[in-house]
């Protein structure tokens, strides 16, 4: 199948408006369709062919590998979608499959400017040209042979489908370019009229289709808003925290590595938050009461980028306090992710996301974002952008308030507090880890006692429990003495791995509370978990994980690397493109050395047969040399009669009988034996060294 | 009901090789390409090409579903034709319908034979061998013969139009051409109809020659015990040098009946003992199954010889072992290269045992032999051994080794009485540039 005129340079100006790429695809088309009014044509073998879609193919390898390495085109200058999310991976894709008609123009060009209509199948395929075992096949048999014109007008319109764009143009001029190629090669036992029809009802039952695929793909995102809503449970939610009071045991996660920390110096922050809460309802932590008219206003509030477009801004620093660094590199979990922040995060930067929301308790979240999340925060001690405190930062639910309010008494928190603000969070920490131990399997109350919760349980009878009792009950028991306090979840920082670096497992999840400090106007970390509690944590390791922690190692630095920002990027794209190189030149030097060693060795039983190897020619050459060498028309007595005024006499006598000796080698059926052959070789030299006249 | 589909599916050859045209490929390539990324309809447009090629294919699809022809189809065919050569004949093809018909295209459709398969099975890889689906009929089919699709001209009704046919037969034997296939693509160009009409016929597909070298092949006319007395006017049989009294044993037709009458008892006649050359054409047919090309090299190689050595002068007795033992003889007018040839296209393989038959038959007629070419597939023990009591006799020998391609050239002679020279090792797939070197 070849083309009809300019169906092809249609096509890529076809794609060059859908993929924006004019000033590409009308130079293109320019000079493919020249090739029907230039009549200059190149002498391009199929091993040239071969070579050149081995070319083009190493390109595409280049580019993917590239497009995969560092998230960009290879041929354009800026990042893939600006941060796509989930939708990433497909914005490297069709970038990438855009492309394919400037990577495959070199070979298209040199097909339209030789002289070849078809190519053989083996130009194209490692498989047809090694198949002689696979599928043999008797050797006269003619191959498979491509149009490749036909086969690039499909690429062509493959790749102009490789865009967003929304314009109901695009189908009627894609089934109208289709019907142009089909032209030529249509059936000559219908009408014309036939043909138009048929391409009619088929460009009808395409838009059906289109349609159809569109209903189908609603349906399937509710099915699949459903199933992930299922699946997506066991993430900190930014709107409750359902606790594990009371349960039997409590599973804090694995060894997985949530997070890893770079910092500057050696104190990173002990705690970084996800969110808190400032409602309990045992077993249950969450932002306002369901229902709540307030609850409703706690809504994501967008953060506007800064000009650089990777640095968010969550508040203003204070002046006197001193700004610390931290890096934080996690991986993101689906299109939206819950950022672990230090208290008192203030400015996010190198954050490559497509959106940032926050609310007032403390929740950031990263939309549309790279695979990995890697960015440095700015932070001070306190955090002043939470939301000031409010009514419910010293609500204590019915449930609870008896016994908290007793132990607040027996505790003498609201006198203290009278005298100073900083004397019940003193004692409550003391309480706490005077008398209370860290328990993974705390007691729980016996079943049919309702006046028993299991915080009462915790707090005056087993005395034993988890980070998620000590922080409920610290900050019932700070509101109980009249500080403002809300319940944190986020995870702790605990764990070196080299300097300045901190390893975050999802086993190192907690809990704990933020009180609010009037002096300063401030919310402050306050945890009364005992400090032990990170040895019983760590006995939770399983003996595989410093395996484990290698190839999440690798995982990150090659995640890095991708993203652009590892210092090993730079240099391996540069190794990748030295290797590329070298397989080329490689590849040339192969085929050229091939190409010499293939020469004599095919042809050269066909030489010594007819005799073209005879030693002979070397005089013709010595004597072609000074412009004497014989003409396509002359015999080689002939010659030798033009050129006998240059030789001598004994020249002459031995040159009459080297040629009979030579024609017998050329043309004598029986041929000559090896004795003669010989001596055909010796004469020559013998020849050669006489002197001349 | 599956049955029912697939003889529906079967009737409609819709599975026929070359249901789709080029352009029916590069559509469904397109359509196939286009379905991984359709499957995201917000982030590219292939959901479209996918779309609108499903369109195509569907309305071709409905399109060649429907496709008669009442048609007369008659060839003319070669009686020879020799395997790797392309052959021309020329097919009529008849309207008998009521429709004129255009745009028609015929193909031959070659009958499968039982062996193809098991021929074609052993030119696979030993893994490949194994596999059940690793074996298609139809591949082996397609490996007998190649046929392209040729246009047919218009065809009015009751009109007929000419084509003239290419064919390119694969392998040596005998070519069953069992039904004509004409084709109608859909008005869209993307698959092909058929209709298969029945007319079996068959070509012999002489094997494959080699040009070979002159083959200086010496030795002395040897003696033909009693002469060969069908060697009718070319021979020196006639030549009766005496008469002599009958002796007990000799043939009735050498009695000289006139002297008999006039002496009035049996007198024969005395012939001068005839001496001419005969040369021995040995093809080994003792291998495994996988080294099937190795064989038809040595096939081609037989006839090559068998066309090439002189015959108007000599006698060549081709020898091997199929079914029995055969000694087929040429030359001084007793047969033709011709049947030499149709005799070696329908040779076949006997297994890797019973060279001891080969052996046995070639030094039976050993001592009539004036010299030996003998072309073997495997150069062990018993076939040197032969090879060394050949030239024990005082016979020329000149051994052929055919071996499997990628082997090197170089073999051991074992034999101490051969010439290195003379033992030839020729490689599947290269055997033209092998001989090159043969002297």
């Amino acid at each position: 199948m070849n083309l009809p005129p300019f169906c092809l340079g249609a096509a890529l100006l076809f794609w060059g408006w859908t993929c924006n790429w004019m000033q590409a695809a009308v130079p293109l088309a320019l000079l493919l369709e020249s090739a029907r009014f230039v009549p200059t044509r190149w002498e391009f073998t199929t091993q040239d062919f071969h070579r050149i879609w081995t070319f083009c193919v190493l390109i595409v390898l280049a580019a993917a590998l590239f497009s995969v390495s560092t998230g960009r085109s290879m041929l354009d200058s800026g990042e893939v979608g600006s941060g796509g999310g989930s939708g990433v991976a497909t914005a490297y894709a069709i970038r990438f499959f855009q492309w394919w008609p400037m990577i495959f123009a070199p070979f298209v060009l040199a097909f339209f400017f030789s002289r070849q209509r078809y190519l053989p199948l083996s130009v194209f395929s490692w498989l047809v040209r090694n198949s002689a075992d696979l599928f043999p096949r008797p050797r006269t048999f003619p191959g498979r042979q491509v149009a490749p014109d036909a086969v690039y007008f499909g690429l062509v319109l493959g790749a102009a489908a490789m865009t967003s764009l929304k314009s109901p143009f695009f189908l009627p001029l894609l089934a109208l370019l289709t019907g142009w190629a089909l032209w030529a090669s249509r059936s000559r036992s219908v009408p014309r009229w036939v043909f138009v029809l048929m391409l009619l009802g088929a460009c009808f039952i395409g838009a059906a289709g289109v349609q159809g695929m569109r209903q189908l793909q609603a349906w399937v995102s509710r099915f699949d808003d459903l199933l992930m809503q299922r699946l997506s449970g066991g993430r900190f939610d930014p709107l409750e925290s359902r606790t594990q009071l009371g349960a039997i045991a409590l599973h804090k996660g694995s060894s997985r590595i949530a997070l890893r920390l770079f910092t500057t110096n050696a104190m990173p922050p002990e705690l970084v938050r996800s969110a808190s809460y400032d409602t309990f309802s045992s077993p249950v932590w969450m932002l306002g009461t369901r229902g709540d008219k307030d609850r409703e206003h706690i809504k994501w509030l967008p953060l506007s980028a800064e000009q650089d477009g990777m640095t968010w801004v969550l508040g203003k620093e204070g002046d006197s306090l001193e700004r610390n660094f931290v890096r934080i590199a996690q991986f993101a979990s689906g299109s939206r992710t819950l950022l672990s922040l230090p208290l008192g995060a203030l400015v996010l930067s190198n954050l490559n996301a497509q959106k940032v929301s926050w609310t007032r308790y403390g929740a950031v979240r990263a939309e549309d974002s790279d695979q990995l999340l890697d960015f440095v925060v700015s932070y001070q001690a306190g955090s002043n952008v939470d939301r000031e405190p409010t009514a419910r930062d010293l609500h204590i639910s019915q449930d609870e308030r008896p016994h908290i309010e007793a132990l607040a008494a027996r505790l003498q928190l609201a006198q203290r507090r009278a005298v100073s603000f900083r004397d019940p969070l003193r004692v409550v920490r003391g309480h706490f880890l005077s008398s209370f131990k860290y328990s993974l399997r705390p007691e729980i109350p016996p079943g049919g006692n309702l006046r028993r919760t299991p915080l009462f349980h915790f707090l005056e009878i087993s005395k034993e429990g988890h980070c998620e009792y000590f922080a409920t009950a610290s900050c019932l028991l700070l509101r109980a003495a009249g500080i403002h306090a809300r319940y944190v979840t986020g995870y702790s920082v605990q764990e070196a791995a080299g300097a300045n670096q901190y390893l975050v497992r999802h086993r190192h999840a907690h809990a704990w509370v933020i009180y609010w400090s009037p002096e300063e106007r401030r919310w402050f970390d306050f945890d009364t978990t005992p400090p032990d509690w990170v040895r019983s944590e760590n006995q939770q390791a399983a003996v595989w994980e410093p395996a484990l922690d290698v190839f999440s190692r690798l995982w990150f630095e090659f995640s890095l690397w991708r993203a652009g920002r590892s210092e090993l990027a730079r240099g391996l794209t540069m190794a990748l493109m030295v290797i590329l190189a070298g397989f080329l030149v490689r590849l040339f030097i192969k085929a050229r050395r091939q190409k010499r060693s293939v020469l004599p060795g095919d042809l050269g039983w066909q030489r010594r047969m007819l005799g073209l190897d005879s030693e002979y020619y070397r005089i013709e050459s010595s004597f072609a040399k000074q412009g004497l060498g014989r003409r396509v028309e002359e015999t080689a007595f002939s010659w030798a009669k033009r050129i006998q005024a240059r030789l001598t006499a004994d020249q002459q006598k031995s040159l009459h009988e080297i040629q009979e000796l030579h024609y017998r080698l050329r043309f004598d059926p029986a041929g000559v034996s090896e004795v003669q052959r010989k001596e055909l070789a010796e004469r020559v030299q013998r020849w050669m060294s006489l002197p001349a006249r | 009901m599956m049955r029912r589909i697939k003889s529906w599916i079967s009737r409609r050859m819709i599975l026929e090789k070359g249901r789709l045209t080029p352009t029916g490929w590069l559509v469904a390539g397109c359509c196939g390409f286009s379905a991984i990324p359709g499957l995201d309809l917000e982030s590219s447009l292939a959901h479209q090409v996918f779309a609108l090629t499903v369109g195509l294919g569907t309305i071709a699809l409905l399109h060649s579903l429907w496709f008669r022809a009442r048609l007369d189809v008659q060839r003319a065919l070669p009686r020879f034709v020799t395997a790797g050569e392309p052959f021309h004949y020329w097919m009529e093809i008849r309207n008998l319908g009521h429709r004129i018909l255009r745009g028609l295209e015929v193909i031959e459709r070659p009958a499968p034979s039982p062996k193809d398969v098991d021929e074609w099975t052993g030119l696979l890889k030993p893994s490949r061998r194994a596999r059940s689906f690793g074996v298609s009929k139809s591949r082996a089919v397609r490996a007998r013969a190649y046929c392209r699709f040729h246009e047919v001209g218009d065809l009015p009704i009751g009109g007929a139009a000419s084509v003239r046919m290419e064919m390119i037969p694969g392998k040596r034997g005998v070519l069953d051409l069992e039904a004509v296939a004409v084709a109608r693509r859909d008005a869209l160009g993307l698959l092909r109809s058929f209709r298969l009409f029945r007319n079996p016929q068959r070509v012999v597909v002489l094997p494959k020659r080699y040009w070979l070298p002159d083959l200086a092949l010496p030795g002395k006319e040897a003696y033909q015990h009693g002469g060969i007395t069908q060697a009718g006017s070319i021979g020196r049989a006639e030549e009766f040098v005496s008469l002599r009294d009958y002796r007990r044993g000799d043939p009735m037709r050498h009695i000289h009946w006139r002297s008999w009458a006039r002496r009035g008892e049996p007198i024969v006649k005395e012939f001068e003992d005839d001496f001419f050359v005969r040369h021995g054409l040995v093809l080994d047919t003792f291998d495994t199954p996988e080294h099937q090309d190795v064989f038809e090299e040595a096939v081609s190689l037989a006839a090559s010889f068998a066309c090439q050595i002189r015959t108007q002068d000599s006698l060549l007795d081709l020898m091997f072992v199929g079914a029995e033992a055969y000694r087929f003889t040429t030359g001084r007018g007793l047969a033709h290269a011709d049947q030499m040839l149709e005799i070696l296209a329908s040779a076949e393989p006997s297994g890797d045992s019973g060279f001891d038959s080969l052996a046995t038959l070639v030094l039976r007629y050993a001592s009539t032999l004036t010299g030996c070419i003998l072309v073997f597939l495997k150069w062990d023990s018993p076939r040197m051994e032969l090879t060394r009591r050949l030239i024990v006799m005082g016979l020329p020998v000149r051994v052929i080794l055919c071996r499997p391609s990628g082997e090197p050239r170089q073999v051991d002679p074992g034999v101490t009485l051969l010439d290195p020279a003379h033992l030839i090792v020729v490689r599947a797939g290269s055997v033209q540039e092998d001989l090159g070197v043969m002297r």
